[in-house]
């Protein structure tokens, strides 16, 4: 079974049947591992790990940024279902999707302000309406209001508002699919002048359900070291998405070559087995990605929430696309399976460089070491032993670092 | 406190004694000689899972400073700075000069502080900048302690801040 096939995607009760090899291998190899010495073997790299977490949170929004989010789109709501709006009557309701509702937002490359997609959903609009007109009344509604009037940018399928320096936020209007119910959304396409498939809250569940699959929940502290600042409520899959999207963002100067965010997303959702940690998730995705591609053909990567939609066709149109994209994975394969037995923390840098960019690797190390710097100050730095390393969290027979002062 | 443990002998640990802690605390650690009141200890420092691991040489003579030096790999310099917080003799600083006598255990001190400082040595190879931090030898032991305790203060506060 070569294809990657679309039903296995959504049919969650038979992801253990998955094509790959290395799916089975992985899990043998590391599940029992953690199951049974759950607290006496700290993985063997709980260093880099830290690090991946460190990289991952300094590249999402920022609460404040996110609050911020949250209190535009709110306001944006209610200016479109306010009583003297033209869309009233459509009973308009806001909510986050994409990367902003599951949590996997990365900054991008180059430039300051992040993609935030909101669908603005008309309940009330069940017949039939010109997306084109649709997408015109919501564009002539936000242009009226004072403050977000001039942010306005008409895009293909949504209309966009600029705040510089920050975010855009990406308003796309749907409507409910009656043909379908539940979920089923349809979305207008100004280009096409028809309204196209989405599903975007059963793609969310669907995240929601892949990211605490297993007993796995949130990313728990890896010791010996304490858990980030604002890794708290993160899942080890949120994680390894923004990781493999920023690999993608410094991989592919292109931006018709780049996997989009939706495909990445997808694949990592699909193959993530329940890893603990950030580098263990991301090593097996794509371990099992590189396993999936078939020989002959293409990978194909369907919308677990809407089975028919393939969002990986524009490989089809883009052979060259696709061709970059296996050898951009094999590549990443070849260099995460060595991470562990990377040696020193200049290597480490230098790695995480190369994958993730200069910068980031750099900041990460400056703040791992102002969390031991910080035990240490406070008393809590222990040695475990001489082979093991420093430590932040006291153990049986671990040693206390004293307070000293290098001299010299 | 050296000089008050001079009257009071046995608050100094004996060479022996030292021995007898680092063969517990780190068994992996081999005594190489230990001849006219001085050992000599072989060993191998790793200063977290993603590092290089160290063998170093502890050497003790006691009315002397433990001296540790690091054998392999060769500690290297950067292209524009020496290695900082070094002996002349190529054995790391790892304290002031009062912050280390005759009655604290080596295992307990010494080698927790030159793992911390193997860490340091290379996140300064990884980032440029030494961040653990530490006094400057041309300051008396006094004046640097509290220069290094005023910088230990703002590691805390900021600490806490974040």
């Amino acid at each position: 079974m070569q294809y990657f096939d679309c039903e296995l995607a959504i049919a969650l009760g038979t992801r253990n049947q998955q094509p790959g090899k290395g799916g089975d291998d992985e899990r043998k190899g590391t599940q029992p591992m953690t199951a049974m010495f759950p607290l006496v073997s700290p993985p063997p790299t709980a260093y880099l790990n830290d690090l991946l977490v460190r990289i991952a949170v300094s590249l999402q929004l920022t609460p404040t940024q996110y609050r911020d989010a949250v209190r535009h789109y709110e306001a944006v709501a209610k200016w479109l279902s306010a009583a003297d709006s033209p869309l009233a009557r459509f009973l308009p309701g806001i909510f986050p999707q994409g990367s902003l509702r599951i949590g996997t937002t990365v900054r991008p490359l180059g430039r300051d302000e992040y993609d935030l997609d909101l669908v603005c959903e008309l309940l009330a609009m069940l017949g039939f309406h010109d997306p084109v007109w649709v997408l015109d009344l919501v564009e002539r509604r936000l242009r009226a209001h004072g403050t977000y009037g001039p942010m306005v940018e008409r895009m293909n399928r949504c209309v966009r508002l600029n705040f510089a320096g920050q975010f855009h936020l990406d308003i796309l209007p749907a409507r409910p699919d009656g043909a379908l119910g539940g979920t089923y959304l349809l979305v207008p396409d100004r280009r096409l002048e028809d309204w196209k498939p989405s599903n975007p809250k059963g793609y969310a569940a669907w995240f929601d359900r892949q990211s605490t699959y297993r007993r796995v929940a949130m990313t728990r502290a890896i010791e010996p070291l304490p858990q980030p600042e604002g890794a708290e409520d993160k899942t080890p899959l949120q994680l390894a998405v923004q990781l493999f999207k920023r690999w993608r963002d410094v991989r592919y100067d292109d931006p018709d070559l780049a996997p989009i965010s939706i495909v990445l997303t997808t694949l990592a959702g699909t193959y993530y087995l329940g890893e603990e940690h950030p580098l263990e998730a991301l090593v097996g995705i794509v371990v099992r990605i590189d396993e999936a591609i078939p020989v002959t053909g293409r990978l194909k990567v369907c919308n677990p929430a809407h089975p028919e939609e393939d969002l990986s066709e524009r490989w089809d149109r883009n052979p060259a696309a696709y061709r970059t994209f296996v050898s951009g994975i094999r590549d990443l394969r070849a260099k995460l399976t060595s991470a562990p037995s990377l040696e020193g923390l200049p290597r480490l840098r230098e790695f995480l460089e190369d994958l993730f960019g200069e910068g980031v690797a750099t900041r990460a190390l400056r703040d791992q070491a102002s969390t031991i710097e910080g035990a240490r100050a406070r008393g809590g730095l222990t040695l475990l032993s001489a082979s093991s390393g420093l430590s932040t969290v006291a153990a049986s027979g671990s040693t206390l670092v004293r307070s000293n002062t290098f001299y010299d | 406190m050296t000089r008050h443990a001079r009257y009071h002998p046995s608050v100094r640990l004996s060479v022996a004694a030292q021995i007898a802690q680092m063969r517990v605390a780190h068994p992996s650690w081999k005594l190489a000689a230990w001849r006219c009141g001085e050992a000599r200890w072989v060993g191998t420092l790793r200063p977290s899972d993603a590092s290089i691991t160290y063998a170093v040489t502890l050497a003790y003579r006691l009315g002397r400073r433990p001296r540790l030096s690091v054998t392999a790999p060769a500690l290297v310099r950067r292209p524009e700075a020496e290695i900082p917080h070094r002996h002349q003799d190529g054995s790391l600083c790892l304290h002031l000069p009062d912050e280390w006598d005759s009655t604290m255990s080596i295992a307990e001190t010494i080698v927790p502080w030159a793992t911390l400082w193997l860490y340091h040595y290379e996140l300064w190879h990884a980032t440029g900048e030494w961040l653990g931090g530490g006094a400057h030898p041309r300051l008396r032991p006094r004046v640097a302690r509290r220069v290094a305790e005023a910088a230990r203060r703002r590691e805390i506060a900021t600490a806490g801040a974040a």
